[in-house]
């Protein structure tokens, strides 16, 4: 009785474990283990820019400024953003961006700037109004690219374009055209003095004269003086025409009147051309 | 008694000896000593080594934070862990396989690649990141790889701010074919 319980135990062992006896039903050593999970991120790529300041008044005849500061809010650890300016303005006003030194402007043109995240530049925005310009105001627009760049070259991401638009007051007046008088002068036996009362905000005055025909292609500028009184020659059976502008920084005034100045014998005459 | 008589007593009683009763008998016996002896058994393990992030645009080591830095275009990020396994024993022989986790996010240029390599002549590559070995090796330590990748041609904003994860990718170490 306990030989067959023993045989029985035996066998059952045999089919239950045990190694190496063949077939395929047997233990093996297995092991496991994990490589745990991983991420990474990616960053972004941006800038902001904001002119100050905003707005301009620039009077006609001269120049003014403004600095565009342009500020990178990218995120990535080998990330570097080339910002690419351009400037374009309206109404017959130029402008052009130079770059910016120890907090001043330079006469250097603006060309890109390379920046890593949080890095900012500033370029100044040079607007100039040409004398006689008719538009009361202009806009300056400033546009800006960003282009990633890796090794010199550009690759990856792009940003843009962004725009500051700056507008531009347009200031300053021409003065009123002078009012010439032959009772305000004398004549002589070689030319003929005549004066104009002073013009309001004019700098300065220029005298046209035209020793031919009262016509516009006649006349051609003989004097540019601070002076409101000129003394013209005229020589023997001579007609003379002789008008004025006044002028400022802003531009010349119409034609005052024209006055006809004639030598025959004597001393010359003045008289009024009617229009 | 006469001398027959006696003599079949006693030759009775000798075989009555011999014979026995019913469990009382003399049977041979011998025996000797089996001195004392032991057998050792081997070893099959696999235990995960540190893990090192390394950023491929610079020369020094170890210089990326998985937390914090950000990847952009053109980077190349790797993650590296190494593996210690042990496998003793006379007639010992197995594979190692690998099981790639799987890779999520919402993305377009990324790329994440594992490459498992051993350092252990008889651990052997079979396929993919799978090895085998046909005889004990001692010790070995085997290397798993992952590059992460944003390909450069990536334009405009495509794949910022974007997260990739790479689930867990599983070695297992076992005995046989």
């Amino acid at each position: 009785m306990k030989r067959a319980v023993v045989a029985a135990t035996v066998l059952g062992a045999l089919l239950v474990g045990g190694a190496g006896t063949g077939g395929s039903t047997y233990a093996r050593w297995v092991d496991q283990v994990k490589q745990g999970s991983s991420s990474v991120l990616s960053g972004s790529m941006g800038f902001t820019a904001a002119a100050a300041p905003a707005s301009l008044s620039v009077g006609r005849g001269t120049s003014g400024s403004t600095v565009v500061t342009v500020t990178d809010t990218s995120q990535g650890k080998n990330l570097v953003q080339r910002v690419t300016p351009t400037v374009a303005a309206t109404n017959g006003v130029s402008a052009s961006l130079v770059t910016r030194s120890g907090g001043s402007c330079t006469s250097t043109a603006q060309g890109p700037v390379a920046l890593t995240p949080s890095q900012a530049f500033s370029t100044c925005v040079s607007v100039s109004v040409p004398q006689g310009t008719v538009a009361g105001s202009a806009t300056v627009t400033v546009t800006l690219n960003g282009a990633q760049v890796r090794g010199g070259s550009a690759t990856g991401w792009t940003f843009g374009p962004r725009t500051v638009s700056i507008p531009v007051t347009i200031t300053g007046s021409v003065p009123a055209a002078p009012v010439l008088t032959c009772a305000s002068g004398s004549g002589s036996s070689t030319g003929y003095t005549f004066s104009w009362p002073a013009v309001t905000d004019a700098t300065g005055y220029t005298v046209h004269r035209s020793d031919t025909t009262n016509t516009d292609a006649a006349f051609g500028q003989v004097a540019s003086q601070a002076a409101t009184s000129w003394t013209a020659l005229v020589g023997g059976s001579q007609t003379s025409y002789v008008r004025v502008k006044a002028v400022n920084a802003a531009g010349s005034s119409a034609y005052s009147n024209t006055l006809r100045l004639i030598k025959t014998t004597g001393n010359v005459t003045c008289s009024e051309v009617t229009p | 008694m006469n001398t027959m008589i006696k003599g079949s007593i006693a030759g009775a009683t000798g075989v009555a000896l011999l014979m026995g009763g019913f469990g009382t008998y003399a049977l041979w016996r011998d025996s000797s000593t089996l001195p004392s002896h032991s057998v050792t058994s081997g070893v099959l393990d696999i235990e995960a080594g540190t893990t090192v992030w390394d950023d491929a645009s610079t020369q020094t080591a170890g210089d990326w934070t998985p937390a914090s830095d950000k990847m952009v275009p053109g980077d190349t990020v790797t993650r590296t862990q190494t593996f210690a396994i042990k496998g003793t024993g006379k007639n010992l022989k197995g594979v190692v396989d690998f099981t790639q986790g799987g890779l999520t996010g919402n993305t377009t240029g990324f790329t994440a690649d594992v490459k498992v390599t051993s350092d252990n002549a008889t651990v052997v590559a079979t396929s993919g990141n799978d090895f085998s070995f046909s005889s004990p090796f001692n010790t070995a330590t085997l290397t798993a790889v992952v590059t992460y990748k944003l390909d450069s041609s990536v334009s405009n904003q495509v794949d910022q701010n974007a997260t990739v994860a790479l689930a867990d990718s599983t070695l297992e170490i076992r005995q046989g074919s």
